[in-house]
């Protein structure tokens, strides 16, 4: 239903313990963060490339596109960037100039790796291995339980607000700007009654199965490959080492 | 009016969890204390915060031809108070990060800020002012969606402003630069999810008042 | 494992007595019903949509509490504080008709492991125990699927497996079959099977009365709140009358086996031993093939029945 989650569902890699995705992922995107875009940008791209398409097997093209919504709001967000004002060639007093468009493309291409490293976990890790983990790292009970139901309940409500779309474009409800809204509107204020009545019989079936007050559940156990981690996490840290010699190499 | 993951330095991720992190704490605290007093109300909570996930990944019409999504913000904070929002924004924008790959984890902290803290508090004060002084829910929902998108759209142009000065105009200019480029989007869409806003809340006190009750909206 | 023990004289399971409920700003849906549940017999409850059904399943797992009578467990009548009620439901285990209702968590493990540790397990107890149900009931592959990601038909399975995984004595279950494919009710029924195997008694509520008459021991036919008719399927399915006014259509196989015993293809005692369409025609191919008409003997019930439990 969305596309991350089913691969990460789906994918070779789902059995696997989400440290070993979820750590080197971060350490990747804590180096394209904290590093200077280049080198280290285009190694990181090419590093979850890597681990996504050959280690992953996600066919290439739905990497690709995983990257490109986001890659388009990245793309439009560094417009900001790149006009500065001044007086430009339009009548609005906005113009580019060469070191804002070099800021602009280093922003441009830190912001596609640190994504990647994002969707990387993204289309690895099951949604619940990530809450498990997160309660793993003593992330209150309150926030791991209310996480693990509104995971469970969003993709309710999402089936049901595109089955009511539907239902309403073949009724010729989306017809012109007004008429959109209003569909809108009634699909919505729908989808929310019917997420309202859900909870509460979702209330009796928790009631029914003894429910005192606190949300015990026990989650699967996947056993930890160190080496399987180490590994990963080398590349990572020899991504860093390439990117600090680059910069000792280019000051000297 | 998400940040990108990889758009902000990194002081600036650090500094704005740092900012977000008090009222998150605060709305775990509220959460607990909710979840101990009223055990029953925990799938209701829920409930909100996935319809806060699904308004995020709902595409509204838009005055450019394309869809946009809205915030929801205005819709949350009305129905479910500032407070819960801050936690389950939080999630939100978690899911929204690993699951669509919209905004990001190092942009977590500023977006929380713009999105599940300053709109929802701007957008409720909004509600509250105006509901008083008109007597109107309709009005009240209705500036309050518009105020928080506003709200939302201001602090995420002065988040960017600060992240990305300009050589000659410094954090003012850029700014203002930001504001004026994401006007054009910006405006239009927190008219539409006031109206979008309006409606809903007004059909749901007639359709759903009981669950509008419980709610202490009505 | 415990084995299906005969109920003591007079004392059923679980029992329903005298029940009233009126929903809060709503409908009368029971009107003094009476239900006897005895161990070990499949019990199916049947009615149109609105003749009470569901709410008295919901009764007799205390989720409502009735406005008169009372709901007796092995002969004690279960009190209205909400420690006996959480006790009774201990025992009885009740499954909503919607999956959706249920499934709480995304995972199905976590899901399922929700019961055991509610009842107090421990955590090595408790693992050991989904797994078992998990097996029990052949969903170990869906183990670690998210619960979006899974049929119907899977859900339904997963949602039953969370409630027998509290080992209830009864399990009550709202319309199991309703908007499943044939493949996917097979499952449900073998599902069900499994369960009574390990000594669950089940009762639940279905709109499909050819299911019921297959697979029940005995009926209830409720409409507008009160019991219509109670007995054995052929004794309530095959009065006409009875099923007109709960506003349902009699099993066509019930027809079809009147005509076959008037055309003197079976006999009345082969007869009741067929529950299904695919049964009848299995026995009149069976006969045709057969030629001599030697299997028409009275005596060839028996390998009549043992044919009929092969398949």
């Amino acid at each position: 239903m969305l596309t991350l989650d089913v691969l990460a569902n789906t994918g070779r890699l789902r059995h696997r313990h989400a440290v070993e995705k979820v750590v080197p992922a971060l350490v990747l995107l804590i180096i394209t963060i904290a590093r200077p875009a280049i080198p280290a940008a285009p190694l990181v791209l090419a590093a979850t490339t890597f681990a996504a398409v050959a280690v992953g097997r996600i066919p290439l093209r739905r990497w690709l596109r995983a990257l490109a919504l986001p890659a388009g709001f990245i793309a439009s967000g560094t417009i900001g960037i790149m006009l500065v004002s001044g007086d430009g060639p339009g009548p609005i007093p906005l113009t580019i100039t060469e070191a804002s468009a070099i800021e602009a493309g280093r922003v441009l291409l830190r912001s596609l790796a640190g994504t990647s490293a994002v969707v990387l976990i993204g289309v690895t890790t099951p949604m619940v291995d990530i809450i498990v983990l997160l309660r793993s790292l003593r992330v209150p009970a309150a926030v791991t339980d209310l996480m693990t139901s509104m995971y469970r309940l969003m993709f309710d409500l999402i089936a049901t607000g595109r089955q009511l779309r539907t239902s309403q474009t073949a009724r010729l409800g989306h017809v012109g700007l007004r008429r959109s809204v209003r569909s809108a509107g009634l699909g919505t204020t729908a989808v929310f009654i019917r997420s309202m009545h859900r909870a509460k019989r979702l209330q009796i079936g928790l009631d029914a199965r003894g429910y005192d007050g606190e949300l015990r559940v026990l989650s699967n156990e996947r056993p930890l490959g160190m080496a399987r981690l180490a590994i990963a996490v080398t590349v990572a840290i020899a991504i860093l080492a390439v990117s600090l010699i680059w910069a000792r190499s280019s000051v000297g | 009016m998400h940040i990108a993951e990889g758009f902000l330095p990194q002081s600036h991720a650090v500094a704005w969890t740092v900012a977000s992190a008090p009222f998150v704490v605060h709305g775990v605290k509220q959460l607990n204390t909710q979840m101990r007093e009223h055990p029953d109300t925990r799938m209701l909570a829920a409930a909100a915060g996935a319809f806060s996930f699904f308004l995020s990944a709902l595409k509204i019409p838009s005055v450019t031809g394309s869809s946009s999504h809205p915030t929801g913000v205005a819709i949350g904070a009305v129905l479910f108070r500032p407070p819960i929002m801050a936690i389950t924004g939080v999630i939100v924008l978690f899911f929204q990060a690993i699951l669509l790959a919209h905004g990001g984890l190092t942009t977590l902290g500023a977006n929380a800020f713009s999105m599940a803290i300053v709109g929802p508090w701007a957008g409720y004060g909004a509600y509250r002012l105006v509901r008083s002084s008109t007597g109107s829910l309709w009005s009240g929902a209705f500036a309050a969606a518009v105020v928080a998108n506003l709200a939302t759209y201001i602090t995420t142009s002065v988040q960017l402003g600060m992240a990305f000065p300009e050589a000659d105009g410094g954090v003012l200019a850029s700014i203002a630069t930001f504001l004026g480029i994401f006007a054009i989007t910006q405006i239009p869409l927190a008219i539409i999810e006031g109206l979008l806003t309006a409606m809903v809340v007004t059909w749901l006190s007639s359709y759903s008042p009981a669950e509008m009750k419980e709610l202490a909206v009505l | 494992m415990t084995s299906t023990s005969p109920d003591p004289a007079g004392v059923p399971l679980l029992r329903a007595v005298g029940l009233d409920y009126t929903y809060p700003a709503g409908p009368v849906a029971l009107r003094g019903v009476n239900l006897d549940i005895a161990t070990g017999r499949r019990r199916a409850l049947l009615g149109a949509n609105g003749s009470g059904k569901s709410t008295l399943l919901l009764a007799l797992n205390a989720s409502i509490l009735a406005d008169a009578g009372c709901i007796e467990f092995q002969g004690e009548a279960i009190g209205t504080s909400r420690r006996e009620r959480n006790l009774h439901r201990r025992r009885v285990g009740l499954v909503l008709q919607d999956p959706d209702d249920q499934l709480f968590s995304a995972s199905v493990f976590e899901d399922v492991s929700f019961g055991p540790l509610n009842l107090g397990l421990d955590d090595a107890s408790a693992r050991q125990r989904v797994e078992e149900v998990l097996d029990q009931l052949a969903l170990t592959d869906l183990a670690d699927r998210p619960a979006h990601l899974l049929s119907f038909g899977q859900r339904k399975r997963v949602a039953i497996a969370g409630v027998a995984a509290m080992r209830p004595d009864v399990m009550a279950l709202d319309e199991p079959f309703a908007g499943l494919d044939p493949m996917a009710r097979r499952e449900v029924v073998d599902t069900l099977a499994r369960l009574e195997a390990s000594g669950t008694t089940i009762v639940l509520t279905t709109h499909d009365l050819e299911l019921a008459y297959a697979w029940a021991d005995d009926v209830t036919l409720l409409n507008d709140g009160e019991v219509l008719a109670d007995g054995s399927p052929d004794a309530v399915l095959g009065d006409r009358t009875v099923c007109e006014r709960a506003r349902l259509d009699p099993p066509p196989i019930i027809g079809l086996l009147e005509a076959a015993v008037g055309a003197g293809w079976l006999t009345a005692a082969q007869a009741s031993e067929v529950r299904t369409v695919d049964q009848l025609r299995q026995v009149i191919e069976t006969r045709s093939s057969g030629g001599s008409g030697s299997n028409m003997e009275p005596d060839s019930g028996g390998a009549l029945r043992d044919a009929l439990h092969e398949r």
